[in-house]
């Protein structure tokens, strides 16, 4: 590629990305939001179909995508999704219904305090979602604060599996050992079994587990405490991004990561170019994290 | 308490309805917790952001089930992706484990000759950190019997 080639590359970026710093806080979170309803998976087959479709209609319609009528429909659908698969839906299934209904009441705000009210849903979704979080973990849950919950997590649950070979002290075969041990109790072929846990891995769920209290406990505070500085703005965004890296690089969900890079996104303003790009790259990292078996290529290349 | 400048160029405050959302989730995670605690509903279901706290989750929840004949019974076969099989393990109520029980009663009085009853069985597994094991108790046991047993395969017509 010439230099000219290079040049006229770089200038279509950048054209790009200032497009990206003059949008609306509004249209930003609308666009997001309806990239999340086309791509998430929804069980049942008529909800997909109406959240998909609304999801397009957003996508391909740019008149449409701050429509009230659209946003009504869609947190009607989001709605009717919670009440089918209310005693099943993962926690950010209820969050997105929540974020959906708030869309459409932000659409309703008079044009002047309009992205205000997006930015405070935002901010109160997140603070508000972070703040249940920690009191189940640190308050409510018997065998979380013990370090029990990650223990058992990261010998029995095959999503933790890189993690555990990674930093736990376990090997494929341990591993493979546990799962067969798992299975033969959960099938109801014998009663109890020992698992293998290396002492490594215990201190790895006691750093998780505060690691977890910490972070999610930052979050909560940073996003609920009144402040109005650059400082405690600097303090939310940072909290929530860094909890989305660290998380989202070995717990894969994808839904709960995007929507809060959403709500993170749109408590920025326009001029906050830099922190709009970083919330934008968080976006594709989550996703990428998914999509790139990154830990698993990391254990085969690390030596043991 | 100072509130937060506004992110335009203008100080007009957003009408308090535009924040029913927040108070929905609210409202849904205080009722979660109650409902937790008063019934067997998982900790990570139910809108109360309580996924990642325990190990109490339908994954360590397990569903066995028995056709029951008069000369003994049968464990089931029992298919994954059942939506009443999540729900029940999820929240499990009396009424969703006779559900439950009623909708393999219904599949199998089909084609099984002599079934007398269907028993479901739930069980729990965890984690005893004292001895690194991994165990799975008795929890809840249905009995649904068949009020007119399946007659034998030659009695029928």
């Amino acid at each position: 590629m010439t230099t000219g080639g290079r040049g006229r590359v770089g200038e279509w970026i950048e054209r790009r990305l200032a497009e990206l710093g003059e949008l609306e806080p509004v249209s930003l979170a609308v666009r997001l939001t309806c990239v999340y309803l086309v791509t998430k998976p929804v069980d049942v087959w008529y909800l997909k179909l109406g959240l998909v479709t609304l999801g397009i209609v957003g996508l391909v319609a740019p008149r449409l995508d701050a429509s009230r009528a659209l946003w009504l429909l869609v947190a009607f659908f989001a709605a009717w999704r919670l009440l089918v698969e209310r005693w099943v839906a993962d926690n950010h299934i209820y969050l997105f219904a929540y974020w959906c209904l708030a869309l459409f009441l932000v659409l309703n705000v008079p044009e002047a305090a309009r992205q205000r009210a997006l930015a405070l849903n935002a901010r109160w979704l997140i603070g508000l979602a972070f703040l249940f979080a920690v009191l189940w973990k640190g308050v409510l849950s018997p065998d979380f604060v013990d370090g029990r919950f990650f223990r058992s997590t990261l010998l029995t649950d095959g999503r933790f599996r890189d993690l555990t070979l990674l930093a736990g002290g376990m090997t494929p075969q341990d591993l493979q050992a546990n799962a067969r041990a798992v299975a033969q109790v959960r099938q109801g072929r014998q009663a109890e079994a020992e698992l293998i846990e290396p002492p490594r891995l215990k201190r790895l769920a006691t750093a998780i587990t505060w690691w977890t209290l910490v972070s999610e406990g930052a979050v909560a505070v940073a996003f609920l405490w009144p402040g109005v500085g650059r400082l405690i703005r600097g303090l939310r965004h940072g909290t929530l991004l860094l909890f989305a890296w660290t998380t989202y690089a070995f717990a894969t969900v994808v839904g709960f990561g995007w929507l809060l890079v959403i709500l993170g996104v749109s408590q920025c303003e326009p001029r906050e170019r830099a922190m709009r790009l970083a919330y934008l790259a968080t976006f594709f990292v989550v996703f990428a994290h998914q999509v790139v078996p990154w830990t698993t290529n990391l254990v085969h290349w690390l030596p043991r | 308490m100072k509130s937060d400048p506004p992110l335009v160029d203008s100080s007009e405050r957003p009408p308090r309805w535009a924040f029913l959302a927040c108070g929905v989730l609210v409202g849904v995670a205080v009722l979660q917790i109650v409902i937790a605690f008063t019934t067997e509903l998982t900790p990570w279901k139910g809108g109360g952001f309580g996924m990642f706290a325990t190990s109490d989750t339908g994954g360590n929840r397990q569903v066995r089930a028995y056709e029951v004949f008069d000369d003994g019974e049968r464990r089931l076969s029992l298919p994954r992706r059942d939506p009443l099989r999540r729900v029940m393990l999820n929240h499990p109520t009396e009424q969703r484990i006779g559900a439950y029980a009623n909708a393999l009663a219904a599949r199998l009085e089909r084609r099984r000759s002599g079934l007398q009853a269907v028993r479901v069985e739930l069980w729990r597994a965890s984690f005893d950190p004292a001895t690194g094991s991994y165990r799975s108790e008795p929890w809840h046991e249905y009995l649904l019997e068949l009020q007119r047993p399946v007659a034998p395969a030659g009695a029928r017509k």
